[in-house]
Formats: C-alpha cells, structure tokens, sequence
C-alpha cells in the first residue's frame, strides 16, 4: 500500500522593518519627525504592536515622545506609553520592557551607557492572518537636558503577546526576523561617507557640553549625571591610542574639585586611594564616592570636577586627548 | 456461616465507632505576624542604575551598619545610602510592610520601598533610594542582611 505524506506548509509570522527615515542633525529642545515603515505578517492571534526607541537618558524620552500609525488595512490610532507594571512576557514576570530590552540589546552600537528603551504599545489589539504594511511616524523633542550629544539611536518592533520569543521555527523566508526586530539607526544616506554619517550619529548641537555615545573616549565617568553623594566609576581606556600611560604597569586618578563655594579639593599623589584597577590590557577603572575620595565635609556640594591619570612617579600626565589638558565634568542632576 | 456473620457485624460497629469518634478540624485563621526589623544589618550588594557595584574596585561597603532599635534607627561607617544621620523609622504596615520611612534628624523624610523576602534561610531587607536629596537621577538598590548571619 503506497504511503502518501502530506507535507503541511505552515506560513506564518514575521517582522521585517523596511525603511526608519531621521534626521542627523538637530537642535536641542526642538522636535524630530521619525518614520518607520514596517511589514508583519501574523498567524491571526491578537496583540498590540510594541514600539521601543533607544534615547539618552537626559532627553526623557517618556515625555518628549509621542508616536502614531496608520496601516494599509486602514488602520490607525496612537502608541501608548507601556506601564512600567507590564512585564516582558518572555522574562516570565521578571523584567518590565524597558529593562528587558536594555539588557537584551544593551545600548546597541554607543559607547555610554547613560541610556534607556522608551517602549509604546498601540492603543488597541489587532488581529490578522496576512501580510500587512505599518507606518509609524514620531514626534521627538531632543535634548531635553539641554546638553550637546552625539548619539545612535535604534528602534525595535514587537508585539505584546509573545515580547522577546525565541524563534521557534516558523518563519517565512527570507524574512528573518519572526516575533520582532532590532533595528539600529541607519547611515545618513546624505552622508555615506562622513565618519559620523556612516554609523548613523545623530549629532545636536545648540546646548552646552557634550555627552558623545558616538566615539569611545579616552576616560568616561559613569554615572554622566551625579552627584557628590553617588558611587562614579572612572575609566581610563588608553587601549585607545598611543598616549603617555600606554602599557605603563600602574596608573592613578588625579583629580580636583571645586564645590559651589569655590573651595578646592585635590587629590594629586599617588597613593591605594587614587590607583586605578587595570580591567583590560591599557583600560583602567575606580568607582569613587566624590564626598569621601576629596574629603569634602557634610553639607557641602560639588560642582565640577577636572581629572587626569598619571604614572607611578607622577610624572604622564594625561588628559584630554592625551595631553596634560583635564577632563571636565560637571555635577547636575538628570531628568 | 454464624461466625462470619457475627464477624461482618463486628466489623459494621467498629466502623460506626470510628466514624463517630472522627471531629471536623475547624480551619484556623492564622493572622500574618508583624515584621520586627530589630538589629544591625550591612550591605550584601549594591546595584547603581542596573549594574551591580558591590565589589567595584573603590567601593568599600563592609564597615557600613544600620541598627534599628525601636522605632529608631542609627548609621555607622557611612556611605551613599538612602538617609546619612540617625533618626527615626516606621513601616507601612507592620504585617505585610511594602515601604518604609526614613526620618533623618534634621533632614527631610524619605521613603523606600521594603522588600523583605527569605534568603537562604534568613531575613534581607532590599531597599531602593536615590542617594542624593531631591533629585532621583541614579537609582541604587541595596540588599542587607543582619549582621552574623551567613
């Protein structure tokens, strides 16, 4: 007896981001159009699409961002905020989204990690068994902290029922992507081939300082915004050139502040309490308490604080750009 | 035939005498026990903005307590934390605590959520705070446990 087999084909679920159209260029305070354009394709369960951008920290992205859409099934409405309460369901009630995406993707291609998803849903749950097109279009003020940045943005897009699931095989080639898609910001294609154009670095300008996630930088202080009373990890990557420090055995932090008196406080030897810890071969790090590493009494607040490393004698100093020039920071709250 | 007779209603009393002597359990109702916070408790951990800070290099939180006594409470060996001088405490509910208040001599009060689970076998307390009056820019997330137990 000839044995026919049935080959059941099971077509279904994909999500496939087909253009993000930014600027590169903006303002601080002023407001962007973002458009996405994405195709999904859905096995007829119902859900509300999930969108998530990547932003600093200081532009409050849950109040500087709002987002609507419109489909070619004739759909439309707006994105919602996603309650903090609402847990990824991937994480099995463990992580909300934005905690959860933050530690799936991290802060994607930038190079500070003073970042956070800001995650919407849409305002009503849909139901489809086809292929069908969704246009997202943003509003996003920038630079709400009012301080100059260097950024990448990226974006995600996913659906409230499944959240991060792993694939699980039905995918329609060639799309790749089943229940969602990560997509960094593209090159400016105005720009292919200026340094910050081609990894797609938003550059706002019209503040003060700078916070750049687009290049690594010689020292970083993390938290970017703290205060006298914070726990601030320094790094010193020097693995990144060829400064004075570069394979030196030892290296220390010097560093003077300045609280809102005037005053100065200086840390300026070498001693265990200004050593750096090597993490990597030429990259150091220490985590300081601002208030007990200068000694500053209680009460009193730290404005500024200029930084250099050094070696053992005391003697390579090293700054901005591998000069003796300090590094600068300044002690603020964030948004 | 009269034996096994006998038997079977030898064996029909037994039953009725075991079933009667059997008394509904009436369920008790077992009220939550108030949380007593008392002792000197460290920090096992500490998280910055997500990122675990406990054994950075720099950080030294060994020498930090806090003693709770009553409803006060005093700091030793400070670091960043959520009060920095003595004073008073209470808890939401003394049952079922889900926050606490901190009410620092001469300094504003300022709350926590309290998490008190079980682990390993003891009590930690897991408190979450901005380390620097009025502004909540960094979020730091301690975990403590009495001191002396492992």
């Amino acid at each position: 007896m000839a044995l026919v087999v049935l080959g059941i084909v099971i077509t279904c679920c994909y999500t496939e981001v087909q253009s993000v159209i930014q600027p590169y260029t903006a303002t601080v305070h002023k407001t962007i159009p973002i458009t996405l354009s994405v195709k999904l394709h859905n096995n007829g369960n119902p859900y509300k699409m999930v969108v998530a951008v990547l932003l600093p920290n200081g532009w409050a992205g849950s109040k500087n961002l709002t987002m609507d859409y419109t489909s070619d099934q004739g759909d439309k409405g707006t994105y919602v905020l996603m309650p903090s309460t609402t847990t990824e369901p991937s994480t099995k009630g463990l992580y909300n989204w934005p905690t959860s995406l933050l530690k799936t993707f991290g802060v994607v291609n930038n190079y500070i990690s003073d970042m956070q998803w800001v995650v919407f849903q849409s305002d009503k749950e849909y139901t489809f068994n086809k292929e069908i097109t969704v246009t997202v279009n943003m509003q996003l003020t920038v630079g709400a902290d009012g301080i100059n940045t260097n950024c990448m943005l990226a974006y995600f897009i996913g659906e409230s029922q499944d959240g991060l699931h792993a694939i699980d095989g039905y995918i329609d080639n060639p799309h790749p992507y089943e229940y969602y898609q990560m997509y960094p910001a593209p090159p400016d294609p105005l720009k292919p081939n200026d340094p910050l154009g081609k990894i797609g670095c938003m550059v706002v300008t019209g503040g003060e300082g700078l916070e750049d996630f687009c290049h690594p930088q010689l020292a970083t202080a993390d938290p970017f915004k703290s205060q006298t009373d914070d726990f601030i990890t320094v790094d010193f990557n020097g693995y990144l050139g060829q400064t004075l420090l570069f394979n030196q055995p030892v290296v220390y932090l010097h560093a003077t502040a300045f609280d809102e008196a005037g005053n100065k406080y200086i840390v300026n030897t070498q001693t265990d309490n200004n050593k750096m810890n090597p993490v990597a071969t030429n990259k150091y790090e220490r985590t300081i308490w601002p208030r007990q590493f200068f000694g500053v009494p209680k009460g009193v607040s730290l404005k500024t604080m200029e930084y250099t490393f050094t070696d053992a004698g005391g003697n390579k100093v090293t700054g901005l750009n591998g000069t003796p020039t300090p590094f600068q920071y300044v002690f603020r709250c964030g948004e | 035939m009269k034996i096994f007779n006998k038997l079977n209603c030898l064996c029909a009393v037994l039953l009725i005498l075991a079933w009667a002597s059997c008394k509904v359990e009436k369920a008790k109702i077992v009220s939550e026990s108030s949380k007593d916070i008392t002792g000197t408790w460290q920090i096992i951990r500490a998280v910055r903005n997500g990122t675990d800070i406990t054994n950075a290099f720099g950080v030294d939180l060994t020498p930090f307590t806090i003693q709770f006594k009553g409803n006060s409470y005093t700091i030793s060996n400070r670091v960043p934390f959520i009060v920095d001088t003595l004073g008073t405490y209470s808890l939401d509910d003394p049952q079922i605590p889900a926050s606490i208040t901190f009410n620092p001599v001469g300094a504003k009060a300022v709350a926590s959520s309290f998490y008190y689970p079980i682990v390993s076998g003891a009590r930690n307390i897991q408190l979450t705070f901005s380390a620097n009056a009025d502004c909540n820019a960094n979020q730091y997330i301690y975990t403590l446990r009495q001191v002396n137990q492992k």
